[in-house]
């Protein structure tokens, strides 16, 4: 069980991290 | 409405308003590097706090910059949380020989604290040893609510400056914030709250002999209780000033170790709301025009004070059924009248109702009345405050971000009304920043939706790990309260306010994990949009002020607001709340 919480946080913010990409990528040339 | 009713929400505004212009104006200049006073007596620990860190007091990031060290730190806050509270069996401070946690409790505690949402669904007096409560709840309730005024530091920067993808250092504000900000006033208001009564200490519980023997379910006479105690004054201080809102002990700021005297309550609900008023004042001083941050705290005292009122006549007016039962519910010398179920005698229906909405305006989620004893209609209006994104005042930091979110979506239906190019502080509103307000206003609205829907389909409905001797419904209540519950339980974590209707049985698998990737996504996810409008706002041009530009400062503007922020709530919300306290309103009056 602690595996999978400690796991599932890391993905939480690995995929908020994915998000920064995102916002970055749409701004695009503007940046 | 009685005149000292009256009387008391009349001197909690007036006292609110008139400091948020000194402590505005107090963390304008923490902001921006000026002196502000402190310094001179903490300058070495903020200079030692840089050096440990590597960091520079003038030190610049770009919006990506700062997102990433955001979420690193705020990953790696949850991740310690969640050990400390595995490992609490093991570690010193914990002098009733607490066990640890159980998994899925701590991660649910970890986001929780770590998303300044605080929901709680463990009781801290038989959960959580004396070192968890201080070396991580304490710590996060400092350290969260400074990442959320440090998110809010780099947009009002966003706006202020011009050509440039310099937003500020996340380092240097999120220390600031809590070193000449957090820490400060979370002292003064402890000693404060110490002298009122509240319990601050290391001993071991209490054991006191009953003068008057109780008895237990199965008969037997009960002639010793376990009074609670601990250092709880200084988390206090801090869950209210920060808008953490996670109690010391279970019933939160009702009980009277955390909120003993009339003094005591008021101060804490001053707390409350003290920040994130005040920083309006510095929104307007720090982007050089100090109207357009009254114009946004006179748009959120115009919200605020129509449901306060609204959920006061509810309470106030009472439960028919009682009514039609003989009981006396009328308002008198000897009784506060009203629906007093759920609520403290102490406080009766005025200061229960104004601390109610306080907290759900702002996003602190302390209680001192029980939310799920509230009057359909009186709970309805908890509810829809969070539901409408936690802006009314909001969380510290969060809240004002927020709110300037929704103005950004205010200027661009005014712009297509009018077909300009709508524009904000001399900022030009284009498709990126609009994107991403879309996103802030949209994702909470889809967690609380989305969690509710799923949570009534069926996994929310029974506990699945419960023995045969145990009751498997998580409701205590049917049809279209226990609704309500878990649509309560999922605005609250989908807002980042943490209160609970209470009625749900949420300490188990699938809402602690339900709820808890809620207040993530609900926190983070909407902070990094915000950063991305910051960098996007910096390196924009300041556009003139022309004939064709909409003033932010008047009370047109304030109404415009305002109205955004009802049709958004209303139109996402009301469907959901007519299945809830609306049907449960009407059956109420009707039957």
């Amino acid at each position: 069980m602690d595996a999978m919480f400690l796991g599932l946080t890391v993905v939480l913010g690995a995929l908020s991290l994915g998000l920064i990409a995102v916002c970055d990528l749409l701004m695009g040339p503007q940046s | 409405m009685s005149t000292l009713a009256i009387l008391q929400l009349v001197l909690y505004l007036v006292v609110l308003t008139a400091l948020v212009k000194p402590l505005g104006w107090y963390m304008a200049r923490v902001y921006q590097g000026k002196p502000c006073g402190l310094d001179a007596v903490l300058g070495w620990l903020e200079r030692g706090i840089y050096w440990l860190a590597g960091t520079k007091p003038d030190g610049e990031m770009t919006w990506r910059q700062y997102a990433v060290a955001m979420m690193l730190f705020c990953t790696l806050s949850t991740l310690v949380v969640y050990g400390i509270q595995r490992a609490q069996h093991i570690l010193p401070l914990n002098p009733q020989g607490l066990p640890a946690v159980t998994p899925d409790s701590s991660f649910n505690t970890a986001v929780s604290f770590a998303t300044n949402t605080n929901w709680q669904g463990y009781g801290g007096e038989t959960t959580m040893s004396y070192f968890t409560q201080m070396l991580a709840l304490t710590v996060q309730n400092f350290v969260s609510a400074a990442a959320g005024m440090a998110v809010l530091v780099a947009l009002i920067r966003g706006f202020a400056r011009k050509q440039t993808d310099k937003v500020g250092d996340f380092w240097v504000d999120l220390t600031r914030s809590t070193l000449y900000i957090l820490l400060p006033l979370s002292l003064v208001l402890a000693i404060v709250l110490v002298s009122q009564g509240v319990v601050q200490t290391f001993s071991p519980y209490v054991t006191a002999t009953l003068i008057d023997p109780a008895f237990d379910g199965e008969g037997k006479p009960l002639i010793e209780q376990t009074i609670a105690v601990g250092p709880a004054a200084s988390q206090i201080a801090i869950k209210q000033l920060g808008t953490n809102g996670g109690g010391f002990f279970n019933v939160n700021s009702a009980h009277p170790f955390e909120n003993p005297t009339p003094l005591a309550n008021f101060l804490e609900l001053l707390a409350i709301l003290l920040i994130s008023g005040a920083l309006c004042w510095t929104f307007g001083e720090m982007v050089g025009d100090r109207r357009q941050g009254w114009a946004v705290y006179a748009a959120m005292v115009v919200l605020f004070v129509p449901l306060l009122a609204l959920c006061y006549w509810a309470e106030q007016s009472g439960n028919p059924k009682l009514t039609a039962l003989g009981v006396d519910q009328v308002a008198s010398d000897l009784q506060s009248g009203g629906n007093m179920e759920g609520k403290e005698v102490r406080y009766g229906i005025a200061n229960s109702v104004l601390w109610a909405t306080a907290t759900t305006a702002a996003s602190n989620g302390s209680v001192n009345s029980m939310h799920d004893s509230f009057t359909p209609l009186g709970g309805l209006i908890p509810m829809w405050l969070m539901q409408l994104g936690e802006v009314i005042f909001g969380g510290v930091g969060s809240g004002l971000y927020g709110m300037l979110a929704f103005a950004i979506i205010t200027v661009f239906i005014a712009g297509l009304m009018v077909g300009r190019t709508p524009e904000y502080l001399g900022k030009k509103i284009e498709a990126y920043e609009m994107k991403m307000a879309s996103l802030i206003i949209l994702i909470p609205c889809a967690v609380v939706l989305i969690g509710t829907a799923v949570a009534v389909v069926g996994p929310g409905l029974e506990y699945p790990g419960a023995s045969p001797n145990e009751v498997k419904s998580n409701f205590n209540n049917p049809g279209a309260h226990g609704f309500s519950e878990v649509l309560y339980a999922f605005s609250s974590a989908g807002n980042n306010n943490g209160s609970a209707f209470a009625g749900l049985s949420a300490n188990e698998p699938f809402y602690n994990t339900a709820l808890g990737l809620a207040m993530w996504f609900a926190r983070f996810w909407l902070a990094i949009p915000i950063l991305a409008i910051a960098g996007s706002l910096a390196a924009k041009k300041v556009v003139p002020v022309s004939s064709g530009t909409l003033p932010t400062h008047t009370p047109l503007f304030v109404m415009l607001l305002a109205s955004v922020v009802v049709l958004v709530g209303a139109l996402t919300f009301l469907p959901a709340l007519a299945l809830g306290p609306i049907v449960e309103q009407l059956q109420m009056v009707n039957s």
